[in-house]
């Protein structure tokens, strides 16, 4: 298929009849780059359900903050408007996730929470902004899943029958795949640079030039959430790391035994967090 | 033995592994029964996880586990690094087992 029309016709996504009212009205007002916290916090408040689970989010081990956060003016505050805006696009596709592939939530929610503890490990500022990154690398394949639901089963039927990863059966039917579609729909909806350049090279992290190792930390935090078994990513086997980002990364065999520590302590918190969702 | 997160603890589980602090001191040893207080106490200090007696009710079993990580990293576990992460990975399940 051609790029340029593919790229087109995902950037219109939000005009489809298919997409949830809600995440219509959500969309409308996170693409706008100029919204206000009071704007963003009277949307998310004016909704119960959505209320609930940003709230439900900010207190889960994606974030670790101590104690809890009751309020969603505080939530916004706490993240700031661009983790929120992210959060809340989170938030609104998981149903869709969960429809179109079972364990795609799971795989996204373990590789928020990865993202957060390596990027403590390794002393990065702002560990909320890399979460949501984390929350988000995948987005592309529910772009893709809504946009082209046959083209995308076929995806999935000959990622299994030749045994492939998702992402190179989405090559040989695409041309491309779910990082780039993922990269140009949070570039459409006015989503930072930073966010952008991340989900683009989460699969190939030593191209991204100006975030390498908060693309590397994203990189491996989906590696890792794999290689524990936690969710499902479309793969049944772990892809291999990308060598430049984990020697940029530099664990030792104790840091990277920390890290599956601390997301086991995380995975089990958050277990309880997915099955008791609505409340 | 299995590995507990500190809020999943319930009194009457046995202590498996001795719990330090930060210090590296001893807080309670091995075959401690936990009770209410400890485990309030416990949640007081930087513990994420404690070692208990027995498996868990649907606890897969060491072989199961070994097998799923082999399945895991059947294509890639030979690559640079992968074997690193796969090694680390075995060891953890093979402690849990001890
Ligand atoms: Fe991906
Ligand atoms: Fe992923």
């Amino acid at each position: 298929m051609d790029p340029k029309l593919l790229r087109a016709q995902i950037e219109r996504i939000d005009t489809l009849p298919t997409i949830p009212s809600v995440l219509k009205k959500l969309l409308a007002v996170i693409e706008n780059p100029k919204v206000s916290l009071t704007e963003v916090g009277n949307f998310i408040q004016s909704d119960p359900v959505l209320t609930s689970r940003v709230l439900k989010m900010v207190n889960s081990p994606i974030y670790g903050f101590p104690g809890r956060i009751s309020a969603v003016q505080q939530a916004l505050i706490l993240l700031g408007l661009n983790v929120v805006r992210g959060l809340l696009l989170g938030v609104s596709v998981f149903e869709v996730m969960q429809k179109s592939m079972v364990g795609l939530w799971e795989h996204s929610l373990g590789c928020a929470i990865a993202a957060r503890i390596i990027a403590k490990k390794k002393n990065i500022s702002e560990p909320e902004e890399i979460s949501i990154a984390g929350l988000l690398h995948d987005i592309g394949k529910v772009v893709m899943i809504l946009r082209y639901k046959e083209e995308y089963e076929e995806v999935i039927k000959e990622a299994e029958t030749k045994d492939l990863l998702i992402i190179e059966a989405e090559k040989s039917i695409f041309d491309i795949t779910h990082a780039d579609s993922g990269s140009w729909i949070a570039k459409r909806w006015n989503f930072p640079q930073s966010l952008v350049e991340i989900i683009e090279y989460h699969h190939k992290p030593s191209l991204s030039r100006s975030l390498p190792m908060q693309t590397a930390i994203v990189h491996l935090a989906d590696l890792l959430t794999r290689s524990v078994g936690f969710g499902f990513s479309g793969d049944n086997h772990v892809p291999a790391v990308n060598p430049a980002a984990w020697e940029l990364l530099n664990l030792s065999d104790a840091d990277l035994r920390d890290i599956f520590d601390e997301m086991d302590d995380a995975f089990s918190e958050a277990e309880a967090f997915l099955i008791g969702d609505e409340s | 033995m299995r590995r507990v997160s500190i809020g999943d603890l319930q009194a009457g589980m046995v202590v498996a592994k001795p719990i330090t602090n930060e210090a590296g001191m001893v807080m309670l040893s091995e075959g401690a029964a936990l009770t209410d207080s400890l485990i309030r106490r416990l949640g007081s200090m930087e513990i994420g996880h404690v070692f208990v007696e027995g498996d868990a009710p649907d606890a897969k079993s060491r072989d199961e586990r070994l097998a799923d990580l082999e399945m895991r990293f059947r294509k890639t576990g030979q690559e640079k690094y992968m074997d690193t992460i796969k090694k680390v990975l075995k060891a953890r399940i093979e402690e849990v087992y001890k």
